[in-house]
């Protein structure tokens, strides 16, 4: 019997040293960082991290998950509440997360920390990460649409780099002549590629209110009839196409894509050089507005570590950092990662012409705008986009549907959040 | 004698008295222990998951607030709801044209591959490999052979013979054929091995005297291998019809596009893919619940079909 009181003792001794230790490693503070991406930009962000962390003795554990996969995956994690801390992800979804509880409100937690960050953001890339004057992400990268142009070919047919509709009209007439193509490669078909033509055009999407569609306005109409004649009259190709090949080949001399293809383009055909450039989206009757597409990143509701979570957003959000992972992303992956923090631009090693046209066309360039029900409305969109240039439906009706069908998504999405 | 029967009933009447359940239990623990860890992920990840969509279907559920009672009205929005019409007709289409051609090409080769030719095991070998290839996998290798361009694997071979240039899986007309054809191909080594094992237990002597009646190729395999075949015929038909509605990896990598899992106008559109875009996608579990409902009935009908008209004659 004593035997075993001692044996209880050690055990009990063995368990208090045990819970001491527990609280100390406790106290050594871990951050879960969610990435949507590539694992090449998940071992950058934790690469960066291990500066952080000496500062701070925080340290981050980055996961990756694919596109496809990372919606399901944060929206499972919060129906079963165990969310990371930090989540980079599609722009709007901080927004419709935070909208269903699941993600922090920036602005009213941590005022000054998002007011510093947003206050050295592109204005337009902003937008997705805002409903009603709240914050609830700040932009972790941006994408843009560019336009880019064979100057070799373009030579050989006489044509000049387009700087209005008109000009790209008789550019598509002239490549179509001779067995060629314009081509887009982000957004062939689909919403984001008809966004900005109806923004060039002088419309919106929503109403100014944001509780309704605005796709019947004579702008938006415009914008989109532009935007379905180039693929019903000029023979644009549709679908998965391989926009990168057909640049180099000279099967697309013109192109409409992110901003990643320059570097693919430099990298995979160098003898090019010089015969191609970047441009700026040809001028609509009210501008050359392009889009801003990229991630957004957010805190999550559940996290013990919001402090230190906004701390590591604002170090990572940061201008040199920015260009750290620029820098380390085109030289492991060939990959760009464009920063949302203007400060960022001018210490990146960035080809001067190629810069310069890029910052030109994201200044004149937007992200679209959080409304509640869109995300799920966009479908419609496609699918009146889909039916006027596949199926040749009638333009006026089709796009009458989708308005109508939007509207009804929109009312419905505010009624489940109990909005009027 | 009597007396004595009854005193011996009396006598061994614990033998013959039902035991309580956790008694018989306990008697055969082990048996129940080697059995346990698959009962167990039986129980956890079938079980339970079935009962909780069936109530989920009754429910209107988005993850984020409980989920509330709706009666039927899920089922009455499956039924009304365009959409899922338009995924089953494409579900009931490529499930058609996928076991009829699949079925007669694995009966064609296992009949082919039966037979002693040179290299016969190699060739078994080939046409099985694609059953053991992830369906993830063999969709990604396909979406780049159906390439839209030029530079598509297929349409440049089909240069050679002065065709155009086809858009594979953008053209509304094309898209379900082009996944059907990746799937017939994926699909009949499996057949194939099944319906060889099947040709292995019909006895040589049958052939032999229907040759000596005068029955020729036709005749014996008309009569003497098909019906022999019937039971294997009957598994591979229930199986592929099971495996054909509930398609979803090939369809999800090859067909869908940024705002539609069913690809333009949903032309490859299908259940599952249908019932994961509401659930997963949309949030809408109560309704994607009463969709999988839906689809399990089919399927049970079908089979019951199939069984009634393919069961092996006495």
């Amino acid at each position: 019997m004593r035997w075993d009181i001692k044996k209880l003792s050690v055990a009990i001794i063995v368990g208090l040293v045990m819970m001491m230790m527990s609280t100390i490693i406790a106290d050594a503070v871990e951050l879960n960082f969610w990435h949507t991406g590539t694992e090449d930009e998940a071992d950058a962000i934790g690469e960066v991290a291990k500066d952080f962390t000496k500062k701070t003795d925080i340290t981050v554990k980055v996961s990756v998950f694919s596109w496809p996969q990372s919606r399901t995956k944060f929206l499972t994690a919060i129906a079963a509440g165990v969310t990371p801390d930090i989540g980079t992800m599609g722009s709007t979804w901080p927004t419709f997360f935070g909208l269903k509880g699941g993600m922090i409100n920036l602005s009213k937690e941590f005022p000054k920390e998002t007011k510093r960050i947003v206050d050295k953001t592109f204005p337009g890339a902003m937008p997705p990460c805002m409903y009603e004057g709240n914050i609830y992400g700040v932009r972790y990268d941006i994408n843009i649409m560019l336009m880019f142009v064979r100057l070799d070919i373009f030579k050989e047919l006489g044509l000049s780099v387009p700087g209005t509709w008109e000009e790209f009209t008789v550019v598509l007439s002239k490549l179509q002549s001779v067995g060629k193509s314009f081509a887009m490669g982000w957004g062939n078909k689909e919403w984001i590629g008809a966004l900005p033509y109806i923004w060039q055009a002088g419309g919106t999407i929503y109403t100014a209110d944001g509780k309704g569609s605005n796709l019947s306005s004579p702008e938006a109409l415009k914008g989109l009839k532009f935007f379905t004649d180039m693929y019903k009259k000029y023979g644009v190709p549709h679908g998965r196409i391989d926009v990168l090949t057909g640049f180099i080949t000279g099967e697309y001399p013109v192109i409409i894509d992110g901003d990643w293809i320059g570097t693919r383009v430099t990298i995979q055909s160098p003898e090019l050089a010089g015969k191609w450039a970047v441009a700026p989206f040809p001028k609509g009757p009210a501008g050359n507005t392009g889009f801003i597409g990229g991630r957004g990143m957010g805190i999550f509701t559940r996290s013990k570590h919001k402090k230190e979570a906004m701390q590591f957003i604002e170090y990572l959000t940061g201008a040199k950092v920015q260009a750290k992972l620029f820098s380390m992303l085109v030289d492991k992956a060939g990959a760009v990662m464009l920063s949302a923090n203007t400060k960022t631009w001018s210490i990146i090693n960035l080809e001067p012409t190629l810069a310069r046209v890029m910052k030109k066309q994201l200044i004149n360039s937007k992200a679209p705008t959080f409304q509640v029900g869109g995300d799920e409305s966009y479908r419609y969109l496609n699918f009146a986009l889909e039916e006027v240039v596949l199926k040749g439906d009638d333009f006026n009706k089709a796009m009458k549907k989708a308005d109508e069908k939007t509207n009804q998504r929109m009312k419905i999405a505010r009624e489940e959040l109990g909005m009027k | 004698m009597g007396k004595i029967k009854v005193s011996e009933q009396q006598k061994y009447k614990h033998l013959f008295k039902k035991r309580p359940l956790y008694k018989r239990i306990l008697s055969s623990w082990l048996s129940y222990l080697f059995i346990a860890p698959i009962l167990i992920i039986f129980i956890w990840w079938w079980v339970i998951p079935f009962i909780t969509s069936l109530g989920l279907s009754f429910c209107r559920y988005d993850i984020f607030n409980p989920p509330k009672f709706v009666g039927l009205k899920n089922f009455k929005t499956v039924f009304t709801n365009p959409v899922f019409w338009v995924a089953m007709k494409n579900t009931a289409i490529y499930t058609g044209v996928t076991v009829s051609i699949g079925v007669t090409l694995s009966l064609s080769l296992a009949v082919l591959l039966d037979q002693k030719i040179r290299f016969r095991n190699f060739f078994r070998t080939v046409y099985f490999l694609p059953s053991v290839t992830s369906a993830i996998a063999i969709s990604v290798v396909w979406r780049w052979i159906y390439s839209p361009n030029k530079y598509g694997l297929l349409n440049y071979f089909l240069s050679f013979a002065k065709i155009k240039p086809l858009n594979w899986l953008g053209e509304l007309n094309l898209i379900l054929p082009s996944v059907m054809m990746m799937a017939i191909w994926g699909g009949i080594g499996y057949g194939m091995v099944i319906f060889l094992a099947g040709l292995q237990g019909i006895s040589n002597s049958l052939y032999e005297a229907a040759e000596i009646d005068g029955a020729n190729a036709f005749k014996r395999f008309w009569h003497i291998t098909l019906p022999l075949l019937r039971p294997t015929t009957l598994f591979i038909v229930v199986w592929s019809i099971i495996n054909g509605f509930q398609v979803f990896e090939q369809m999800y990598i090859m067909v869908r596009s940024i705002e539609s899992i069913g690809g333009p106008l949903n032309a490859g559109l299908v259940v599952v893919a249908h019932l994961y875009e509401q659930g997963f996608e949309r949030l809408r579990m109560g309704y994607a619940s009463a969709v999988a409902y839906v689809l399990f009935a089919v399927i049970f009908t079908i089979t019951i079909i199939n069984f009634t008209l393919l069961k092996p004659k006495d």
